[in-house]
């Protein structure tokens, strides 16, 4: 999986790489120029869910797949946005019944008719308790790929962490699945919170799991592709250097060599139908991981803390990737603690956005009020720089003080000096580059 | 990384500074312990893990004298 933040380590290992997977996650996403195959692997058009990707987010995948040919288009049997139309903020599994296979069968045909290419679902992490009335997680997988006619993405570290947390073990969801549909495999790294094994994608590659992929790809005769996942946050913090990454990389090549080197299971009949509407699952989903208190036929979940938890984390995440100014003066002024209290209080009040611009702008309406020097210039000019980008026009923040002083300490990370005083910036688009004489 | 305009108008007029778009968010200035931030903006990537973007952003403080500490750690 290609990250700008990646391109050295992937660079000091060419020889080992054969392709990059590519996630565009921003509407401004450029692709990667690497000199190599690219593989497009969506986030914004999850397949899963009762409400269908957006039909602008299925162009702009078809867009970035068209840029560079990719050869099928990946996104995720998951559920990422509720019927009351606030999204997760997270990938949530969906129910494995006769309907939400009906309704991943009608996304995936749908994204598929936008991006024409072929399509593949990716199996997806289950923090969740199997249930007794709905389909074992290899017959739902197999049924979606049949009801779709689509290619499936192997996610091993996935089904390694269901297996883990207590659903069905890996080899046996690899027999229910129709062999020759299966064109990649992803493996990665995860990490233990709370009792459960995480899909992180934090760090190497497990030596137990490179073996269970190895004999999982031996049963598939046409797959095309083996990724290592990896998030560039855990480089540094893990000591995962060029070295670490070329010993991975020939593992992969290890998973590689074997696939097609057995016969793969026989076909197994259609599963019989199992009732349960996906929007009711939803429904259910939401009352368990949205609001104050978990409530619903879910929230006896043990991993339903688990899901909240983590659902907090990248809302938090999201806000202080998108407002980093914003977030140092608030430390810096007002203390972590009150600063985390805030956060906190913000996320239990509002639901987390898909888009990063989104939840900036839902935070600054949120911060109105807050005591806190200049907090509401530093939201308006980071949000005006997002403007300016977004729209190419030029756009004016006021200041009552002078900024150079205060956003350069921001930048620093240093308690600010201001001076007062009446000022206002323009921020110019990033095609006019530079300052404008004075009128 | 920008320049002074004074309009020379009345003292209450603002003093008016330009700043391009790309200058404002320096992301190697801003994070220097994830350079590629940028690329994040956007819906959550495809793991289903813990997010350390909270974690890194307490990290990147500097004392007075250019030192980097952690707060709140």
């Amino acid at each position: 999986m290609w990250f700008p933040a990646l391109a050295d380590l992937v660079a000091a290992n060419d020889e080992l790489v054969d392709f990059v997977e590519f996630e565009p996650v921003t509407r401004l996403a450029a692709t990667p120029d690497v000199g190599k195959p690219v593989v497009v692997h969506g986030v914004t058009c999850a397949v899963g869910g009762s409400v269908p990707p957006a039909y602008a987010d299925m162009r702009a995948l078809a867009d970035v797949a068209a840029r560079v040919d990719s050869p099928w288009v990946s996104d995720h049997l998951s559920v990422n946005r509720f019927e009351s139309d606030v999204d997760t903020g997270f990938f949530l599994p969906p129910a494995q019944t006769s309907d939400a296979v009906a309704v991943a069968a009608r996304n995936i045909r749908a994204l598929r008719q936008v991006v024409r290419r072929p399509v593949a679902f990716e199996t997806g992490v289950n923090y969740l308790r199997p249930r007794e009335n709905q389909l074992p997680d290899g017959d739902f997988f197999a049924a979606v790929a049949e009801a779709a006619n689509c290619l499936i993405l192997c996610d091993v570290h996935n089904l390694w962490c269901n297996e883990r947390n207590g659903r069905q073990p890996v080899l046996d969801v690899v027999a229910a699945l129709p062999a020759d549909r299966v064109c990649e495999l992803h493996l990665a790294g995860g990490e233990e919170h709370d009792g459960y094994l995480l899909d992180a994608h934090s760090g190497t590659i497990d030596p137990e799991l490179v073996e269970l992929a190895i004999e999982v790809a031996s049963r598939l005769p046409h797959l095309r592709a083996v990724t290592f996942e990896l998030i560039p946050d855990y480089v540094g913090p893990n000591g995962i250097d060029a070295a670490v990454l070329g010993d991975q990389l020939r593992q992969l090549h290890r998973i590689w060599a074997a696939r097609g080197s057995r016969a793969p299971a026989p076909l197994r009949a259609a599963p019989s139908v199992v009732r349960g509407a996906a929007s009711a699952w939803e429904r259910e989903l939401e009352s368990a991981v949205r609001g104050p208190v978990a409530a619903g036929v879910l929230a006896a979940d043990p991993a339903i803390p688990v899901y909240r938890e983590l659902i907090g984390a990248v809302q938090r995440g999201n806000v202080v990737t998108a407002l980093p100014l914003t977030y140092r003066l608030l430390v810096l002024m007002t203390g972590v603690a009150a600063t985390d209290e805030l956060l906190d209080g913000y996320v239990a009040a509002h639901p987390p956005h898909a888009w990063a611009y989104d939840e900036a702008r839902q935070f600054q309406s949120f911060a109105e009020g807050v005591d806190c020097p200049h907090l509401a210039e530093v939201l308006a000019f980071e949000l005006g720089a997002y403007e300016a980008v977004v729209t190419g026009e030029r756009v004016r923040v006021r200041f009552t003080c002078e900024p150079h002083g205060l956003l350069d300490a921001l930048r620093a990370g240093t308690p600010p000096d201001v001076v007062p005083g009446s000022y206002e910036i323009v921020v110019e688009p990033p095609r006019q580059a530079g300052g404008r004489k004075a009128d | 990384m920008g320049e002074f305009e004074i309009r020379g108008q009345e003292m209450a007029a603002p003093i008016e500074v330009v700043i391009p778009a790309e200058v404002a968010f320096d992301i190697d200035e801003l994070f220097k312990v994830q350079r590629a931030v940028f690329e994040r903006m956007g819906h959550p990537s495809c793991n289903s893990g813990a997010d350390l973007r909270l974690t890194l952003a307490r990290r990147f403080m500097v004392d007075g004298g250019g030192n980097l500490k952690n707060f709140g750690e």
